[in-house]
């Protein structure tokens, strides 16, 4: 089932903050990136390349259109890097310090022990805590089944904590 | 929730609060403008490659052959090249019906020279 122009533009307008945090999320905190993914998503929205199913509700589709876009573009520019850059300049593109800056301690410490975990736990984690979507929302966004959807959050979420109280000791 | 889990809303949270405050205002993408020609384009293009395709699919039935010569089969004979094989020696005796008793003109053959044993043999052997 389609959706008139009008109202996706007032959908996107209307998300636009949580899909812009999830593009961050998806580019691993890399804003210029997440911006072009965003950027991209939308297009693929507007123009038809991306189809709203009825079984999913449009922050979900949205969220899984960015999360494709984002994988698609981490392909082309890892190509890319590979085929221009010689091997002594290519850099981890995740490793910039300005990109994980964050106004507080809290927020700093989170995002880097976030940076920690494998990908999936670290997007479920982002989509239950951050997002408030539900695991099974959630495992709509990744394309991924509920109960793989609940074990990354429940191991996510402990090694999450584990990670925060070693740092709490230390 | 527990404890541990609300301490993990709030930092999300907290987070979430100062990712908003640095969002980048929304704007729609330039759309591509569309070539009102770009789909007719696209459809001679894959036409062309189709009837590429099928011409070089089809054999190619104006190659030259050599003329066929007929041969009237009444005057035709044929042998196979390995008839040789089916000559074995004394095939003749194959063909004929043997005889029953000593042939005409057979005379048996004295033997010369034998140990005494098989002498004796022989003459036991001879009907009296």
């Amino acid at each position: 089932m389609g959706i008139a122009r009008a109202s996706v533009e007032a959908e996107l307008e209307r998300n636009h903050a949580d899909c812009f945090a999830w593009a961050m999320a998806c580019c691993g905190r890399d804003r210029n990136e997440a911006e072009d993914v965003l950027q991209a998503s939308y297009l693929k929205v507007l123009d038809g390349r991306a189809v709203f199913g009825s079984r999913s509700n449009v922050k979900t589709w949205l969220f899984g259109v960015i999360r494709r876009t984002a994988a698609e573009h981490r392909r082309w520019r890892a190509l890319r890097r590979l085929r221009f850059t010689p091997l002594a300049e290519r850099a981890d593109p995740s490793a910039d310090p300005a990109a994980m800056l964050a106004e507080s301690d809290s927020s700093a410490r989170l995002i880097s022990t976030l940076a920690t975990l494998p990908e999936r736990q670290r997007q479920v984690m982002h989509l239950v805590f951050y997002q408030d979507l539900t695991i099974a929302q959630a495992a709509e966004v990744l394309g991924i089944s509920l109960g793989t959807a609940r074990t990354h959050y429940e191991r996510g979420k402990q090694r999450l904590r584990e990670l925060l109280k070693l740092e709490d000791v230390r | 929730m527990n404890d541990d889990d609300r301490e993990l809303r709030e930092m999300f949270a907290r987070l979430r609060r100062e990712d908003h405050a640095h969002v980048p205002p929304f704007r729609l993408p330039a759309a591509h403008p569309v070539s009102p020609w770009a789909m007719p384009m696209k459809v001679a293009a894959a036409a062309a490659v189709i009837l590429v395709a099928v011409v070089l699919a089809i054999p190619d039935s104006g190659q030259r052959r050599p003329p066929v010569q007929l041969v009237d089969l009444g005057d035709a004979a044929w042998h196979s090249p390995t008839d040789f094989l089916l000559s074995t020696p004394g095939r003749e005796l194959l063909r004929t019906m043997p005889t029953i008793g000593s042939p005409r003109g057979w005379t048996p053959i004295e033997p010369q020279g034998l140990s005494p044993a098989s002498e004796s043999i022989r003459t036991r052997r001879k009907p009296s």
